[in-house]
């Protein structure tokens, strides 16, 4: 036989390709070969230190406190949880009545119908395993299923009805709601049903399938896609998160993460996942929420390491260690901020008193007190103004050779031309304009500061009132956006709120819209009117018209 | 020979992998199943939507029958005309006739598409199936911005006014009303504005057979309306009380999970939606 060249003709060589691609396709998030790492912030600052061989102790530390991705869990210890509260269990926790209403309802029209459908008309035999419900499944095969092995198939009729209430102990199933006699499958189905909620082990592989891909495998917001994203993905591993609604620096509540799953992180590539149910929403928290407390305690214990002098880790260290970074994410929930706040309706206040309120809002917005022009700009405009605020970046030397690459290309340098009292660019004896070189300040993650542009109308951590009156309040974990001073009060952050909200309206496209859009049907109605027939002119001056009505815009855009 | 056969085996391979991964959508690990998943266009319950089927049927007939006699005349051809059966070419200058007929036909075909389809084309795009029976357009509903990767959809509130303080964002999920505009029970409009923030995205709702681009830089005025009737036939053998949203056109690395929802309520229950939403807007939750 003849040897064909090695082409892509080739039947082997096409097969051969065919059936690498098939055979490298891992379906199975669960069978990922991953494993938790240490952070290179740890590795660099136990090098320091000179204790990098020691390394396998955090890590061996950390492995046994929180487990590994394929199978995390919390090290339960004896003083380290308040009451009865098991973070290993999964749905033992503080989930108030309407959370888990909604849990149930989003279960229900969602996931596991036809399980518990089969199961609730007793057709045991076709309950088919589901992908995700990997514990309801595991309930089902242990407790339901064995009741009705044989029982359906012997004479292919239904299954003998069993009492499930006396068939089983209902404490194991979870479902303490399940009446203690007279119970009827279709009872039992629905209560499962209700109180599912996925395992820690399960929101980890869905965190898997859906975040790691940005947020990488332990949380640290490196994942593959993470690099190529702009603002980069949040780094769990400090703790830190942006937008909560507890007071700055403190740990997020569940119902924040929730949120932001929800709602997503407008504009940014992180979009909203309200397609899950909401135990499955819970779930991940849980999961993210493990992977910050894991963060955490690693950045900790290797500063206790660098503090002692052998650079071992005590075992008590380590317990103390774990414990104070559990009882932060514990009482999340008891920092929660501005619950009681009254937020003004103004919907219904009058224009005189919106005008009033707004300008003293613009006041605060441009005085020294508030300060916040010294980084979103006198116009608003933030990060985008073209002059760099003034209080956003420091002077670099230009010639310095510590810029750092990555951080000028994420736009993280920027060129200001220096100008005289006159406003006239200053120039160097060969006529060139004179600049600096300004470093924009970092924020906790590393990334430039990018005070919101207003005028854009997009809030990342939400729209609402609320939400703007909490970063005022309380300023954003993590970056330079402070606390509001003691001397501002709530009235005066509701007049700021009030001012910013109408910079965001003031630009806001849909308004534009209708005001061109008024504007070309009145010049339709004028041509008309002249000269009986002016549609063909009506696109020649759509342009123009734009144009003028845009200004027309900006000035009728108060209050 | 050997190539034959292997080519033919690795694209029934792949033919088997596509209906595959077609048919069973956890194949993919993409997240929860459409909650009633078919195998075919789920039930339709647009105003339009019989027209729009009804376009779908035709060209696939159309091309359905188009389609057995090209190929069959073309294997006919590789079996006839084939070396073993024919080993001496035949040269030939065409035929006329026949060059007339195969020009036709698909420009009659054509013909018939064209005219067919245009009354629901201009019902679909045209202004002014936007305005009402005075020529005043209608009122917009929302906004809904697409953008990587999620869609939003932003209600002007009470005021019936964009831009103004009791505005309010509904992320994932569109609701809108039945709207019975002109009193007419066929004849149901809800118009939106149709925006893009960044790239080209496409809205697609296959219930109500609607899609339309998002080209960035561009506002379009769409409507969909909801067959009441239809409605409540699907919504009585279904416990999920919305539909699917989904991006059409591939617009980056996150396409795969730019998805909505769309929920359409009686224009009272509307009513209470938006009143929620105003009190959430300016709640402090």
């Amino acid at each position: 036989m003849r040897l064909r060249p090695l082409t892509s003709r080739n039947p082997f060589v096409l097969a051969g390709l065919l059936v690498g691609v098939f055979a490298s396709c891992d379906y199975d998030p669960g069978h990922a070969d991953l494993s938790f790492g240490l952070s290179e912030t740890t590795m660099a600052s136990l090098d320091d230190v000179g204790l990098a061989s020691s390394s396998p102790q955090v890590s061996g530390a950390l492995t046994t406190l929180f487990g590994t991705p394929q199978d995390p869990h919390y090290l339960i210890t004896g003083d380290m949880l308040d009451g009865d509260e098991n973070p290993n269990l999964a749905g033992d926790f503080e989930l108030s009545e309407e959370q888990w209403e909604a849990i149930a309802r989003d279960n229900r029209s969602r996931r596991f119908l036809r399980q518990l459908d089969l199961i609730a008309s007793e057709r045991f035999a076709e309950v088919p395993e589901p992908l995700y419900a990997g514990d309801l499944w595991a309930i089902w095969t242990r407790d339901f299923a064995p009741l009705h092995t044989g029982e359906a198939s012997e004479d292919g009729g239904p299954a003998t009805t069993v009492d499930p209430a006396s068939a089983f102990p209902v404490d194991d199933l979870w479902v303490p709601g399940l009446p203690e006699d007279g119970a009827t499958w279709a009872e039992a189905a629905r209560l499962l049903f209700v109180k599912w909620y996925p395992s820690m082990r399960e929101s980890a592989e869905m965190y898997r399938a859906q975040c790691l891909h940005c947020h990488g495998v332990d949380g640290g917001g490196n994942g593959p896609t993470g690099e190529f994203l702009e603002p980069r993905p949040r780094d769990y591993r400090l703790g830190k998160f942006k937008w909560i609604a507890v007071e700055n620096g403190k740990r997020p509540r569940r119902q924040d993460l929730v949120n932001i799953l929800m709602q997503g992180a407008y504009t940014t590539a992180m979009p909203s996942f309200a397609r899950f149910s909401s135990g499955q929403l819970h779930g991940l928290v849980d999961y993210v929420r493990l992977l910050a407390m894991r963060g955490e305690t690693e950045s900790r214990l290797v500063l206790e390491m660098g503090d002692s002098d052998s650079g071992d880790l005590p075992l008590d260290t380590i317990q103390s260690t774990y414990s104070d970074v559990w009882a932060n994410w514990r009482d999340a929930d008891e920092n929660y901020v501005a619950a009681d706040v009254v937020v003004p309706r103004w919907d219904q206040m009058s224009v005189v008193d919106q005008v009033t309120r707004g300008e003293h809002g613009r006041e605060l917005f441009m005085g020294t007190l508030a300060n916040c022009f010294s980084c979103h700009g006198r116009d608003g405009r933030g990060a985008d103004a073209p002059n760099l605020p003034i209080s956003l970046a420091e002077v670099v030397d230009a010639d310095d050779h510590e810029i750092d690459p990555e951080y000028e290309a994420r736009g993280g340098y920027r060129w200001v031309e220096l100008k005289d009292a006159n406003g006239q660019t200053l120039t160097d004896a060969e006529g060139h304009a004179k600049r600096d070189l300004y470093r924009i300040k970092p924020d906790d993650w590393g990334n430039p500061s990018m005070p919101r542009n207003f005028t854009r109308s997009i809030f990342r951590g939400g729209s609402r009132p609320i939400d703007l009156y909490r970063r005022i309040k309380y300023g954003i974990t993590g970056t330079i956006m402070p606390a509001a001073e003691a001397g501002i009060s709530d009235e005066d952050i509701w007049d700021l709120v009030i001012y910013v909200k109408s910079l965001a309206n003031s630009t806001d496209l849909a308004r534009v819209y209708e005001h061109k859009r008024a504007a070309l049907a009145e010049l339709h109605e004028a041509e008309h009117g002249d000269a009986g027939h002016g549609d063909d002119h009506d696109d020649d001056h759509d342009d123009d018209d734009h144009s003028d009505d845009h200004t027309d815009d900006d000035d009728a855009s108060g209050h | 020979m050997l190539m034959r056969i292997t080519i033919t085996l690795l694209m029934a391979a792949l033919l088997v992998f596509g209906i595959v991964s077609w048919a069973d959508y956890d194949f993919w690990l993409m997240g929860p199943s459409p909650s009633h998943y078919t195998w075919w266009w789920p039930e339709e319950m647009s105003t339009l939507g019989q027209h729009a089927d009804n376009l779908f049927w035709l060209i696939m007939v159309m091309v359905t029958v188009m389609f057995v006699i090209t190929m069959g005349a073309l294997t006919y051809s590789i079996w006839k005309f084939s070396a073993k059966r024919q080993d001496k070419a035949v040269f030939s200058h065409g035929s006329h006739k026949l060059e007339l007929l195969w020009t036709a036909i698909p420009a009659a075909l054509l013909l018939v598409i064209a005219f067919s389809q245009m009354s629901t084309f201009a019902a679909m795009q045209f202004d002014s199936s936007m305005e009402d029976e005075n020529g005043e357009e209608l009122p917009v509903l929302c906004e809904i911005w697409a953008s990587q990767f999620d869609w939003r959809f932003r209600y002007p509130g009470r005021d019936g006014r964009f831009g103004t303080n009791d505005d309010f964002e509904s992320a994932y999920e569109l609701v809108m009303p039945m709207r019975d505009t002109f009193g007419d029970p066929d004849d149901k409009k809800v118009v939106f504005l149709l925006r893009s923030r960044d790239v080209l995205h496409s809205f697609f709702v296959p219930h109500l057979r609607f899609k339309r681009d998002a080209v960035p830089g561009m506002t379009q005025r769409i409507w969909l309306g909801v067959d009441d009737e239809q409605l409540a036939e699907i919504m009585a053998d279904r416990e999920d009380k919305s539909f699917d949203i989904i991006c059409a056109e591939l617009c980056g690395w996150g396409h795969y999970k730019m998805s909505g929802r769309v929920r359409v309520l009686p224009d009272a229950e509307y009513e209470k939606w938006v009143d929620e939403m105003t009190a959430l807007q300016f709640g402090n939750s």
